[in-house]
């Protein structure tokens, strides 16, 4: 019943899509991370209408769900601004921005957790705004930011699977134009979801490490 | 006198911040003329009543010339050549219409020697555009493409895009069961146990809908999501052209069955509804009418399911595509 022949013979197509889906992940954590820390910084600015633009950017991505944001950012930009977007593009900028608004959100509950005294602390000694955030609460707000935003990465590498919707050619895309040929889709989604759990399985075991109780505590 | 100095000094200082606000307020209001000024002038370059009837004159002049190049029948052929490229869609999961080449990605099957043959025609390159059914309307209003080949008429879809009113062939609607199943009627699939499958947003959801209301009919996104629907038994019947369900059974996946009565499946094309797009339809019909009367649209088939192996003896004698 299970034809595993299906997938070593048609092993190079899912390893190109394994690529492809590898190289968005990074590509748009590394970008996402860039812009996400833009924004948490912009939300925990003292001026109001920077704070705003940054709660309004993460509100923005974080409440449209991806695949609208992938469909519209390639099918609604030409029509509305005249833009010819390609779908490689599309599809970086869209998961970049996506995941950045959630970063954005980790960032800001990581500085927001730390204790005032710190801050108060840092004041004393005569520190300026940027040395306090640089010196004092960034260090210890990114070891707390840690898990989550390992956790975020993992979530964004399934998120690229949203991009076979407009045929980026990810694992995803690879799997199911293999079970199109071959007619055989059960022993192909068999394995794209065994690459999965190959490569996020020991990331997840990391993260989870980064959680337990002595995970880079001071 | 060391007193006398400071207080010297500190007239200085204060002097000196006095100013430099002023010179700051200065600059401020300098920098404000500049910004003001031209865009005061080119308000008043388009207002002014002088100007504004000269503008008016000149739109009333031009509209006519502007309309005339919007009904120019031939607007959106001769861009299209212009431009070089034909670009139509192209899917994965519609084998043996469109198959994409396993090493080099490139294009082949009956739709696209189809497509090939159009842009022979119009002495442009075929430029084929990934996309799936489900986005085909967005491809069209997103301005991604020129012509769909392979559609199926309908005249909720033909109120947004133009469809040629001959199809270039037409095939019938068959049934692809799991192995050693059969369906010989349609009224024997309308069950309230049979469960059916079809492709959702395709034909074949408004003829299982007509066909077969008491069945339970599942939409799902495409071929091979059906194919995975059959191979978990979850479906007693998938939906699919006759071409398409033989080219399935012939990679071994359930069995192929005609239902009576037999119901016609036209493929035909379609275009983008837009202004000056009546010459180009026209030449697409003329394109389908010589494929049908000189029975080159019937070579091209019969070529295609050789290639395949696909046997249409299941078809009765006098079924003509």
């Amino acid at each position: 019943m299970f034809d595993s022949s299906v997938i070593t013979a048609n092993a190079s197509l899912l390893w190109q899509g394994l690529l492809v889906t590898l190289l968005y992940t990074v590509a748009t954590i590394a970008s996402g991370l860039g812009i996400g820390f833009a924004v948490g910084l912009a939300q925990l600015s003292r001026l109001l209408p920077v704070r705003l633009l940054g709660r309004i950017y993460v509100e923005f991505f974080r409440n449209i769900p991806l695949l609208v944001i992938l469909l519209w950012s390639y099918y609604a930009l030409p029509i509305f601004l005249h833009v010819n977007i390609t779908k490689a593009w599309a599809g970086y900028l869209s998961l970049s921005l996506y995941i950045a608004a959630f970063y954005a959100e980790i960032l800001r509950g990581g500085v927001e957790g730390i204790d005032p005294g710190q801050v108060d602390a840092a004041t004393a000694l005569g520190m300026s705004a940027g040395q306090r955030m640089r010196r004092v609460i960034l260090p210890q707000a990114i070891r707390r930011m840690l898990p989550p935003l390992v956790g975020q990465s993992i979530i964004q590498m399934k998120n690229t699977t949203l991009l076979s919707a407009i045929t980026v050619p990810d694992l995803l895309y690879q799997g199911s134009y293999v079970s199109s040929f071959t007619y055989r889709p059960m022993e192909v989604y068999t394995a794209v979801a065994a690459i999965f759990l190959i490569i996020l399985v020991p990331l997840t075991a990391l993260a989870r490490r980064m959680e337990g109780p002595h995970a880079l505590a001071h | 006198m060391p007193i006398e100095k400071k207080g010297r000094s500190s007239f200085l200082k204060k002097r000196s911040k006095k100013l430099l606000l002023l010179r700051w307020s200065n600059r401020a209001r300098r920098r404000l003329y500049v910004r003001v000024r031209p865009r005061a002038k080119v308000f008043w370059f388009f207002f002014s009543k002088k100007n504004t009837l000269l503008f008016s004159l000149i739109l009333t002049l031009a509209l006519p010339f502007a309309a005339r190049a919007a009904d120019d029948p031939t607007a959106v052929l001769d861009a299209i050549r212009a431009s070089g490229v034909l670009r139509a869609p192209v899917m994965v999961g519609e084998e043996p219409g469109y198959i994409k080449d396993h090493a080099t990605g490139a294009w082949s099957g009956y739709y696209v020697t189809f497509l090939q043959s159009i842009a022979d025609d119009l002495g442009v390159k075929l430029q084929p555009s990934e996309t799936n059914w489900g986005n085909l309307a967005a491809d069209f209003q997103a301005h991604k493409i020129d012509v769909a080949i392979g559609v199926n008429p309908n005249p909720q879809r033909a109120l947004v895009v133009d469809y040629l009113s001959i199809p270039i062939f037409s095939d019938a609607w068959a049934v692809l069961t799991p192995k050693g199943a059969h369906a010989a009627t349609w009224a024997e699939l309308n069950a309230p146990a049979r469960r059916i499958t079809v492709q959702s947003g395709s034909t074949m959801q408004i003829v299982a809908r007509a066909l077969l209301p008491d069945a339970q009919v599942t939409p799902v996104a495409d071929r091979p999501t059906a194919l995975l629907e059959l191979q978990s038994g979850r479906t007693d019947a998938v939906l699919l052209s006759i071409l398409d369900a033989l080219d399935v059974q012939a990679h071994g996946v359930g069995d192929v069955s005609l239902p009576r009565p037999i119901l016609q499946n036209p493929a035909t094309l379609c275009v983008a509804r837009q202004p000056g797009n009546a010459g180009f339809i026209n030449f697409l019909t003329t394109w389908v009418q010589q494929q049908r009367s000189l029975g080159l649209a019937q070579s091209t088939l019969a070529k295609a399911w050789k290639a395949r192996g696909i046997d249409l003896s299941i078809l009765p004698p006098d079924f003509t595509f």
